[in-house]
Order: C-alpha cells, then sequence, then structure tokens
C-alpha cells in the first residue's frame, strides 16, 4: 500500500531528526568559552559576572549535558525555542513569520527557475550536439558560477539605478511584487541552471527511447511528441530537483535577502547572528533544516506518486 | 486501379558513424501487393529493420537516403514531413519489436491504443474510447474498461504484444510493417503472435514482416524477400522459394534452420562497413568464380528474381 | 591522461585555471603596487592607466587586491577541499565496504549534515565558532565532507560487486590490500570530478561569507571582503565590486567548466553525478 510506504519513509526521518536537534543543540558548545557567558555577552563585548549567574541557573545550564538537551527537546517539539536575548520574542514566532517571507520569495524564484529551465533544456536537448547546445549548455554553466550577492548588486544597477524600473530593496509589506523581482530573479538563476542540466540530460534520454519512435509512427506530428510523450516522461526526474532547489534557494536567501532588505529568515540569521542573538541563529536554523527535510521527504512522495511504475512497485 | 500497394524501387540507405559509413540498405527493390503478407528475412544486422524505418520515413537524422517509395501510387518518399505523418498510423502502420520498450511507460495504454484514431480519424474523445475499447475486446484485453486505465507495466509481455497490434491497426491501414515480432520469443509466445497477426491479414491488411524467423516466416507469408548484407538476393513465392531457393545463400539459410539440420553457414557475416567486392555472399559461397568479383545482376524470372551470377 | 588534453574544455579551463594561479602566487611580483599601500590623496579613483581596476576606499590598488585576494580564495578552495575529501573519502570507503551498521551510522550522520542547507549550516558554525578565516574553513568543511562521503559509498558498493573484487577477497587477499588496490582506483574519477566542482563552490560559498562579514576580515585581500567593503560605494564606484566579483566568477566558472569536461571525458555513468545536485 502506498500509504505504508509514506509511513515507512516516515520513520526512517526520526533518526535524521535526532541528529539535526542534537546538532543544533549541540552548536553552543562548540563555541570558545562558556554559553552562559556568550549568551550574555553584549555586542560591545562586556557582561556582568552575577547576570551570568542568573542565566544560567535560570535556564538550567548548570545542569549535566544531556539533561540540558532533553530540557531543550521537550520545548523544541512543542515550538518552544525560547525567547530572543535581543527582541525579548519568543524565537519560533520570529522564525515562523521570516520563513513565511522566505518562502513567498522562493515559490517566486522556482517560478521564475522553471520558466528559464524548461524551454533552454527542452531546446538543448532537441539541439543535441549543435551551437545552440553548446550555447544553453554554458549559459547553465555560467548561471551556476556566478556569485549572487555580485548577480544583485549588478542587476540593482542596472534595473534601479539606470532604468528605474524596480525598487532596489525593501520589503513593500511582503505584498508588493515589484520589490520581489529583483530578489526572485537572483535567488532564481542558479536553480534555473541546475534544473536546466536536469532536464536537458533527462529529455536527451527520453528522446532516444523507443517509444518515442512508436509515438511518430502513429503519424503524430513532432510538437505533440515532444509534448505528450516526451516532456511528460522527462520532466518526472526534475521533481527531485526541485527538492535540491529549495536547498539552492534557501542558501541564497542568505545573501539575496541581506541585500535586499527582505525580512526573511536568511535575513533574519546573518541579522541574528551580528547582534550576537544566540538563541535566534539556533532556532531558526532547527527550523530551516527540519522544513528542509520535510519538503525533502514530501519531495520523494511526489516523486513516487508522479512515477507510475515506481507507485506500483513500491506499494505492492 | 493495379494491385500494387508498396512499391520500392532504388532504395539505399547509409548511415555515418566513428567507424565510417555502415551501409545498412543497398539498391532495395520490391512491391508488396495489397492483401499481401511479404516477409523480409535474413540474419539479424543485415540492415532490415533500416529498410523499414526508411519506408515509414523515421530514419536516425543523419542517414543518407536515396531511392523511391510508392504507396497507393503516391511518392511517400518525397512527400513533406507534415504529409508523412498524414500516412504513418494511418496507411501504414509499424509494430515494433518489444512492446515493453515501444509502449510509452507513462500514459495509460487505451490512451496510447486511442492516439492513431484521434489523430486520424477525427473522432471526439468520446467515440475514440469506445472503438478503444471494442479493438481491445478484439484483441482479447479483457475487460477493456479495466485494462485501457492500466499502464503498460502492468500487462504481461503477450497482452502488451496485443495491445501494440491493436494501437497499430486502430486507425485501419493498409500495411503494417512489423520488426522482428518474434524475437526473443518463446515456442508458445511465437504462435500466438502469429495467430494474431493471421486474424488481422485476413481483414486484408497487408504485412511487411521482417525477421530473422525463417519458421515464423514461412507459416505467415505469401512472399519471401532474402536480405544478406544490406542487399535483396532473392525474392520469390513462398512455395517456390522453400521448394526451391536459388541462391546460395538462401540455400545456407534454408539448412541452418534445425528442422534442417541446423548446418551452420561456413565463414562469418561480412562488415557493413567494408562490404566485400562484387556479390557480398562471394567469400563464403561454394560456388564462387571469378567473375563475383564483379556486382551480380539482378536476374529475372517468372514470379522471382535473385541477384547472383549463377543465373546470369 | 593524454586522452583529456584532446578535450577542448578541459584545455581551455586548464588554461584560466593555470593562469590564476600563476597569478596568485606571483602577486608579489606582478602586483603593480604593493596591497597595504593605502593613497589617500587617490581614493576611490576610477580605471585608469595608473590604477587599471581603480582604487578603493583607502586609496588602494584594485588590480593588487585582487591579485593578492586570488591567494586566499584559492588556498582555501584546495585546502576546504582537500581536507573534505580525505574525510569523506575516508568515511565514505568505510561505510560502503564493511556496511552494516558502520554503514548505518555514517549515512545517518551524513544525511544529518545534509539536513541542513549547506549556507545555514556554515553561517551557524562560523556564528558560534567566531569570524575569521581558520573557523570559515572549519564550518566550509564541515559541509563539505557530505559530498565525497556519498560518492565515495556509492563507487566502493558498485565495485564491490564486481567479479575480480569478490575473488580477490575470497581467495583471502586482506581488507587493506583490496581497498587500496581495488576500491581506491576506482573512486579516484568521481571523486576528482567533485573536487573540482567542489572548489569551485567553496570558492563561492567563502566569498559569500566574507561578504556578509562572516568570514575573512574586509582588512584581508580577498576577493569576498573586498566586495564587501566596496558595498557602501556600489552606486557611486562599483568597479570596487565590479572587478573582484568578476574574479570570483571566472575562477568558479573555470572549475566548474573543468569539472564539466572531466565528467564527459572520463564517464558517461558520470552523468548520474547530477543527480548529486552538484553542476
Amino acid at each position: 500500500m502506498l500509504k505504508e510506504y509514506f509511513i515507512r519513509r516516515a520513520l526512517y526521518l526520526i533518526p535524521v531528526l535526532i541528529f539535526i536537534s542534537f546538532m543544533s543543540f549541540s552548536l553552543i558548545y562548540i563555541a570558545p568559552g562558556d554559553p552562559a557567558e556568550i549568551m550574555m555577552t553584549s555586542p560591545s563585548g562586556g557582561y556582568d559576572e552575577a547576570a551570568v549567574e542568573a542565566f544560567r541557573i535560570a535556564h538550567g545550564l548548570d545542569q549535566p549535558f544531556y539533561i540540558q538537551y532533553l530540557n531543550w527537546l521537550k520545548g523544541a517539539v512543542v515550538g518552544d525555542f525560547g525567547y530572543s536575548y535581543m527582541s525579548e520574542q519568543p524565537v519560533f514566532e520570529t522564525v515562523l513569520n521570516a520563513f513565511r517571507n522566505t518562502l513567498t520569495l522562493s515559490v517566486l524564484s522556482l517560478a521564475i527557475a522553471l520558466v528559464i529551465a524548461i524551454p533552454l533544456g527542452v531546446v538543448s536537448a532537441l539541439k543535441h550536439n549543435t551551437v545552440v547546445d553548446d550555447a544553453c549548455r554554458f549559459v547553465a554553466l555560467f548561471g551556476v558560477s556566478i556569485p549572487n550577492f555580485w548577480q544583485a548588486y549588478l542587476m540593482i544597477i542596472i534595473f534601479s539605478v539606470i532604468l528605474h524600473w524596480l525598487p532596489a530593496s525593501g520589503f513593500g509589506h511582503g505584498t508588493d511584487i515589484s520589490y520581489m523581482i529583483l530578489p526572485a530573479t537572483v535567488l532564481g538563476t542558479g536553480s534555473a541552471a541546475v534544473m536546466m542540466r536536469m532536464i536537458r540530460s533527462s529529455m536527451l534520454d527520453v528522446m532516444g527511447k523507443e517509444y518515442i519512435q512508436t509515438a511518430r509512427g502513429k503519424g503524430l506530428s513532432e510538437k505533440i511528441v515532444i509534448i505528450r510523450h516526451a516532456l511528460k516522461n522527462a520532466l518526472v526526474p526534475v521533481i527531485t530537483v526541485v527538492g535540491l532547489s529549495i536547498g539552492f534557494l534557501l542558501n541564497g536567501s542568505v545573501v539575496v535577502e541581506t541585500i535586499f532588505g527582505w525580512s526573511g529568515i536568511g535575513n533574519l540569521v546573518v541579522d541574528s547572528i551580528l547582534s550576537h542573538d544566540y538563541m535566534m541563529v539556533q532556532g531558526s536554523v532547527l527550523f530551516v533544516a527540519v522544513i528542509f527535510l520535510l519538503i525533502n521527504f514530501f519531495v520523494d512522495l511526489v516523486y513516487v506518486w508522479a512515477n507510475p511504475e515506481i507507485r506500483y512497485d513500491r506499494t505492492s | 486501379m493495379s494491385d500494387v500497394l508498396l512499391k520500392v524501387s532504388g532504395v539505399s540507405v547509409s548511415i555515418p558513424t566513428g567507424q565510417g559509413n555502415v551501409h545498412a540498405v543497398d539498391d532495395a527493390a520490391f512491391s508488396i501487393n495489397k492483401h499481401e503478407v511479404f516477409s523480409l528475412i535474413g540474419e539479424s544486422g543485415s540492415g532490415k529493420s533500416i529498410l523499414g524505418q526508411a519506408i515509414m520515413r523515421l530514419l536516425p537524422p543523419n542517414a543518407v537516403f536515396s531511392g523511391k517509395v510508392e504507396l497507393d501510387g503516391t511518392e511517400i518518399s518525397a512527400l513533406s514531413e507534415k504529409e508523412m505523418q498524414k500516412i504513418r498510423g494511418k496507411t501504414v502502420a509499424s509494430i515494433a519489436q518489444n512492446p515493453y520498450l515501444a509502449m510509452n511507460p507513462g500514459i495509460r495504454v487505451g490512451t496510447q491504443v486511442a492516439e492513431p484514431m484521434r489523430a486520424h480519424l477525427g473522432l471526439s474523445k468520446e467515440d475514440a474510447k469506445a472503438r478503444t475499447r471494442r479493438a481491445l475486446k478484439y484483441f482479447d484485453i479483457l475487460p477493456p474498461e479495466v485494462r485501457e486505465r492500466e499502464y503498460p507495466f502492468q500487462y504481461s509481455g503477450g497482452m502488451l504484444q496485443r495491445a501494440m497490434v491493436a494501437m497499430g491497426t486502430a486507425a485501419d491501414p493498409e500495411l503494417i510493417i512489423a520488426d522482428e515480432p518474434t524475437k526473443g520469443v518463446d515456442v508458445l509466445k511465437r504462435r500466438n503472435i502469429a495467430a494474431i497477426f493471421q486474424k488481422v491479414a485476413s481483414e486484408g491488411c497487408a504485412f511487411l514482416l521482417i525477421t530473422h524467423d525463417v519458421g515464423f516466416a514461412r507459416a505467415m507469408s505469401d512472399r519471401i524477400a532474402v536480405n544478406y548484407c544490406g542487399q535483396i538476393i532473392e525474392i520469390a513465392g513462398k512455395d517456390a522459394f522453400f521448394k526451391e531457393p536459388l541462391h546460395p545463400y538462401s540455400k545456407a539459410l534454408l539448412d541452418a534452420v534445425p528442422e534442417r539440420g541446423m548446418h551452420p553457414i561456413p565463414g562469418s557475416s561480412p562488415s557493413m562497413i567494408e562490404v566485400p567486392e562484387g556479390c557480398r555472399f562471394h567469400p563464403r559461397c561454394p560456388h564462387k568464380t571469378e567473375r563475383c568479383l564483379a556486382d551480380p545482376p539482378v536476374v529475372e524470372m517468372a514470379r522471382r528474381c535473385v541477384r547472383c551470377w549463377l543465373y546470369a | 591522461m593524454i586522452e583529456l588534453l584532446k578535450n577542448r574544455q578541459i584545455v581551455l579551463s586548464l588554461i584560466i585555471l593555470g593562469g590564476l594561479i600563476f597569478m596568485a602566487i606571483f602577486a608579489n611580483v606582478l602586483a603593480p603596487y604593493a596591497y597595504t599601500e593605502k593613497d589617500l590623496q587617490n581614493r576611490l579613483q576610477p580605471p585608469s592607466s595608473d590604477h587599471l581596476f581603480g582604487t578603493d576606499n583607502l586609496g588602494r590598488d584594485i588590480l593588487t587586491m585582487v591579485m593578492y585576494g586570488a591567494r586566499a580564495s584559492l588556498f582555501v578552495g584546495f585546502a576546504v577541499v582537500s581536507v573534505s575529501l580525505a574525510i569523506g573519502v575516508a568515511l565514505g570507503v568505510l561505510a560502503g565496504y564493511y556496511g552494516g551498521w558502520l554503514d548505518e551510522i555514517i549515512m545517518r550522520l551524513t544525511d544529518s549534515f545534509l539536513a541542513f542547507p549547506s549556507m545555514f549550516l556554515a553561517l551557524a558554525i562560523t556564528a558560534f565558532l567566531g569570524q575569521g578565516m581558520k573557523n570559515m574553513m572549519l564550518a566550509l568543511i564541515a559541509v563539505e565532507w557530505t559530498v565525497f562521503a556519498r560518492v565515495a559509498r556509492g563507487s566502493t558498493l558498485d565495485v564491490k560487486t564486481k567479479g575480480y573484487v569478490r575473488a580477490a577477497r575470497w581467495i583471502g587477499a586482506s581488507n587493506t590490500y583490496v581497498i587500496v588496490k581495488h576500491v581506491l582506483p576506482n573512486i579516484i574519477s568521481p571523486v576528482l570530478i567533485m573536487a573540482s566542482l567542489g572548489i569551485g563552490n567553496v570558492i563561492l560559498a567563502a566569498a559569500g561569507l566574507s561578504f556578509l562579514g562572516l568570514g575573512v576580515q574586509p582588512s584581508t585581500p580577498e576577493w569576498g571582503a573586498m566586495l564587501n567593503a566596496g558595498r557602501t560605494y556600489f552606486t557611486t564606484a562599483p568597479w570596487l565590486m565590479f572587478f573582484p566579483g568578476l574574479f570570483i566568477m571566472m575562477t568558479v566558472l573555470a572549475f566548474n567548466y573543468f569539472g564539466d569536461g572531466l565528467r564527459d571525458a572520463l564517464d558517461q555513468k558520470m552523468k548520474n553525478l547530477e543527480l548529486e545536485g552538484r553542476f
């Protein structure tokens, strides 16, 4: 049954979840020095002995390591990541809000990436081993090699400073799409390149299959052969790349959100690091890891569902 | 109107590869009448399948084609790709060797069978669906309401083979080109395939059977053509051919079948890139003489022909 | 190996990489100025014959900084990838070769590291370890080794099923012998390809961290740090950001182009490496 497969896959997540929670928790211990001191150290460098001691007792930092971990985990499971040292807001809520903004931007980036990648990948495969193909492949290579922070500034210079088409940075209440276009394009570039490569090789593979020849033999036009018989099958493995692209987008969000002043999770993490808000860093990192893991889990399920052969194979 | 359905004249195909040009088809000429089952037999790798692809105009893009193919009086080798699309699947359909490779794994069988009907007969979705069910039922794919919604991998090999025939005959073609229908198939399945093909042929559809299986060709065909190293070396009516094959290779081929004692043909199949000069069979031929180093003529006789110096 | 030099893509990228490495090694000879040389009279000068790439906010010559910057970036790239490769290959071969619970533990560990989007893990580690080049490199090793572990494990599993390896084990060859003689030679190609692509990736990530002010400090000549320093002036003096960015891109492009050519040249099977999420 499909359900049983889902459950099996879900159970498999448990050890990884335990591992990543443990890693996130122990981050504070890899820091040279005492966690309480680090936590209570103000950005300017000084700290107050008494405050450190009070903090230590208040947060159970005088307890053994594993007890601390279990206490922390108990909270984390129900969404209690503690409070920000800076703003005194609950970490979980702040992270969740920031992530929502990152998600908005990511969805747009993914759409931009697909719009670029599908036609380029298909054309590249159909014009296999021609100048067109070489050009498409080089553009893709270019796309993964361009530093996103550099690309961001180039685009700001061109589209905001020179052409005045789009705002250089800002949040626009999270709904004004003109603020999203530049960051989403910068974010989407890398993913587009990876997807394009994937679509190209997948399409090449499919176009060489015998059933494509069968479809032509039925008198179908080349357009229908490509769209109905080839593209559909070629896009199935691309689903797996979407999971990967989410990773790409999350990574990119760190720099891109900082540059464009977008109030997402990447921006939050960088700000928190610069202001030594460690609870916030820890919470954000764990949150992002769990979300990323779940997205990949979900993508895997969609892949199984989209691929009838695997679907029946794994479920029977 | 003549009885000739397909006329192939002077067709040659060569395919450039890294090692040189493969001369897959050389100067092929034959015709198939309406309702006739015509077999092209020969060893694997002798260029038979390429000839089938050349008729369908589905050669690899780098293949070099010359010659003339006429179907129902139309020179299809001169048609534009768009016009050719109206012929493929409609007047001439092909049935591939391996149904698991030839059917699209991601599309329901019913949809695939219905495609030629939608493309060529202008049927609506509902009409095509009804016709598809009738076709599936006709080929014992039961129950059609369930089977049409399944994917190829859910079918057994024999059933998928029948589905492929249903797909090939979906738009009532006049000619079916079947490429190696019995390759890698056990005796029982071979018999089943023969039965389905005969069922289709009995409705008046002509066949071009491309096969290495001499027994299958004998059971099925009206006429036989023998292919050796890219050339057709003999064409004859079935009875005449099996009674008295003329070309030394034909004789050797028939002697190689199990029923006749499985005598192997001496020597090995020549390269398709550097073909032997003159008669291509001469290095292995027991009757070879000096003149065999020159290209042998195609000798026409009563209702048969042979490409050999012995009959010149 | 000679065969590889017939590949246009490999030769072209090797020439570019050679040029960059040459520039990095001989920066002290080639650079027109000393990188510490500040000339406050000539701050933020646009590119001219005196300063081909212009000068920065402290009046330093950008061309000189870019040349010295190549040292930092290439060093980080090579060092991080070498250490990651050593760790990853060792763990991957162990996991693939011995299997069982060892494999289970190593792979779950790898999965857990991979569960973090790499930039976040690197950020978190630098956040807690503190800024600076050494800590940045540690953070990058933490995200980079998993790639090699997975590739090495996959190739080891592949080799293990080969007849000659099973035969060698059957006649009593020691595990060390089998690993050194059979397993390692077989994983060299995929690991080399991943290493080339990995260096590009690491240079990009390092520049990103330095750009955010979490890696190399702005006073050192490093491309990412230079971009960070140039942020303030990006509308008035765009050359501060343009040239270091251009060199990051060229270097990363060359490594990716090389790895890509290597993959095409070495084996068709390597196509599968795309599934590892790298280019």
